[in-house]
């Protein structure tokens, strides 16, 4: 991140990429997990699979994308 | 305190003052000193406007906003604890964090402050369970002077509710900023 509010453009949609995964994580860790979270954090999860297949996310990013998908998977076979 | 109330504000770094608020109101806290808490902790909030958006380290200039997301990170950790106000509500420093975090100058394309606005879901997540998950010895927190009531879980709702559309509002301007205002929109 630039101190003078530069580094937007692909910088900015892997920085959304990752607070989308971090809102995913937070939303299983401290809510409900209904019907309701889980679309929106389906939703959220497709954002960032787009982001992915442009090859705008970084390794560790990605990695976090594998372990947040797994984690929401498995609420959707608790259902 | 009372020396620490008088001598915090001379010190010059901003974010220096915010930390040693944020240890006075834990001491405060813990030593069952809630009007004097409640000083410290509004004194604190007051201050988020007031951090600079950079610091000079060895003549290098340094964006301040880590350093005050995670200081706001710990702040929130905090407020779990702090009982409401029987005048103002349950929630009143958390409404008052909310109001003071958007004036400070945040960098849009850095999510620094969307990042905050996540950790602030666990805050009130904490505060929708019946038994929070931690208490101050000779402290009654919010759970113990609501014990959720009617009241209390509607302006809990309320809150999350403005937090989340805070969150889907950053996060969409966010997508917006990369690639010049195209896809990848949250379209939540």
């Amino acid at each position: 991140m630039n101190v003078n509010g530069k580094g937007k453009g692909k910088n900015a949609k892997a920085v959304q990429s990752e607070l989308f995964l971090v809102l995913v994580n937070k939303l299983l860790g401290v809510m409900e997990v209904d019907e309701v979270c889980l679309k929106f954090c389906k939703k959220l999860l497709t954002a960032v699979d787009k982001e992915r297949e442009k090859k705008l996310l970084t390794v560790k990013v990605i990695a976090f994308f594998e372990q947040t998908k797994q984690a929401v998977g498995k609420y959707v076979i608790k259902q | 305190m009372a020396f620490c109330h008088i001598s915090i504000p001379s010190i010059e770094s901003v974010s220096d003052r915010l930390h040693l608020l944020l240890q006075c109101a834990i001491v405060a806290l813990q030593n069952n000193c809630l009007p004097q808490t409640d000083t410290f902790l509004k004194a604190a909030i007051s201050l988020v406007p007031e951090m600079p958006l950079t610091e000079e380290v060895d003549y290098k200039k340094f964006s301040t906003e880590p350093k005050l997301a995670s200081l706001l990170c710990s702040f929130l950790g905090l407020l779990v604890v702090v009982p409401g106000s029987p005048e103002h509500g349950p929630f009143y420093l958390v409404q008052g964090f909310l109001n003071a975090v958007p004036r400070f100058g945040w960098n849009e394309s850095g999510g620094a402050e969307v990042g905050v606005y996540i950790e602030m879901l666990g805050l009130l997540g904490a505060f929708a369970q019946r038994s929070l998950p931690y208490h101050v010895d000779g402290v009654d927190s919010n759970d113990t002077l609501y014990g959720g009531s009617k009241e209390y879980c509607e302006e809990l709702d309320e809150l999350v509710e403005s937090v989340m559309k805070l969150i889907v509002e950053k996060l969409t301007k966010l997508g917006e900023l990369g690639e010049g205002g195209g896809g990848g929109e949250c379209e939540c």
